[in-house]
């Protein structure tokens, strides 16, 4: 039953997976220090979340792998910093800066990094095992 | 080249399919390393296998009719492992599925130069009848 799917697309989904929450992190970061302005646009701290399957009796083999179920926005507050001299602070002085946490970010950044060459070594072994099966015929 | 009327070769064969089926799961499981609620699979091939042996696996059905369903076909088992490295519910051990990975191409290449000795010894003997 799993002859049908093959390691290697299972191992393409883990790395697009990854490559998504990479490109999610760079666009955390480089708005980290975006501020709300008076015309709105509050960036918010985005994550993806996956989803996807083991391997069960009953489960068809077209639906493993993992997918990017959705983006979501970060709902926790947004960071608060007092800056009287800027213009767009509010009565108060604070400016309402994105709820990125540069070091929460680099720690995802590490993980997904790993994960992505996890999904690497998957088709490089993968690799050696067509390699041998065609050595068969060679013999 | 024959035991119990199995040639290694259909021996072979049927380990490298294992093997196969094996790297699927393995994939499965590190693709699936952060994805939340999500418990890895291990394809539990050589505990059938010495159950098997050992007498004490599936209860033997005897056939009486034609009819009757064949129970002789091997249905490969799955089971979960129970550990907690993450506070997402995710059980995936990535080292662990590493080494896991790394024996089982290990295991397929050893089948596969076997079976080339196979094929090798057969050639040299029908070299010799020439």
């Amino acid at each position: 039953m799993l002859e049908a799917v093959s390691a290697r697309e299972i191992a393409v989904s883990g790395l697009r997976a990854q490559r998504t929450r990479m490109n999610l992190i760079a666009n955390n970061i480089a708005n980290a220090t975006t501020p709300t302005t008076a015309k709105g646009g509050a960036f918010r701290r985005q994550l993806a979340i996956l989803r996807g399957e083991g391997v069960e009796m009953g489960i068809s083999p077209t639906n493993l792998g993992v997918k990017v179920e959705r983006v979501m926005n970060d709902p926790s507050p947004m960071r608060q910093i007092y800056e009287p001299g800027n213009p767009y602070a509010n009565a108060e002085g604070y400016v309402e800066y994105p709820n990125v946490d540069l070091a929460v970010e680099m720690a995802d950044l590490v993980s997904a990094q790993r994960a992505y060459e996890a999904n690497i070594a998957v088709l490089v072994s993968g690799r050696r095992m067509s390699a041998k099966a065609l050595e068969i015929i060679q013999a | 080249m024959a035991f119990a009327g199995i040639s290694s070769v259909q021996v072979l064969q049927s380990a490298m399919r294992v093997a196969v089926q094996n790297h699927a799961v393995i994939a499965n499981n590190i693709a699936n390393a952060d994805t939340p609620n999500f418990s890895p699979s291990k394809l539990d091939f050589q505990g059938t296998l010495r159950e098997t042996l050992e007498g004490r696996g599936r209860v033997a059905l005897r056939k009486t009719q034609a009819r009757h369903l064949d129970m002789t076909r091997e249905i490969p088992r799955f089971e979960h492992i129970a550990l907690s490295s993450k506070n997402d519910y995710n059980k995936v051990d990535l080292e662990q599925e590493m080494a896991n990975l790394s024996e089982n191409t290990g295991n397929y290449t050893i089948y596969g130069s076997l079976l080339v000795k196979q094929f090798k010894q057969a050639k040299d003997m029908l070299a010799g009848l020439r």
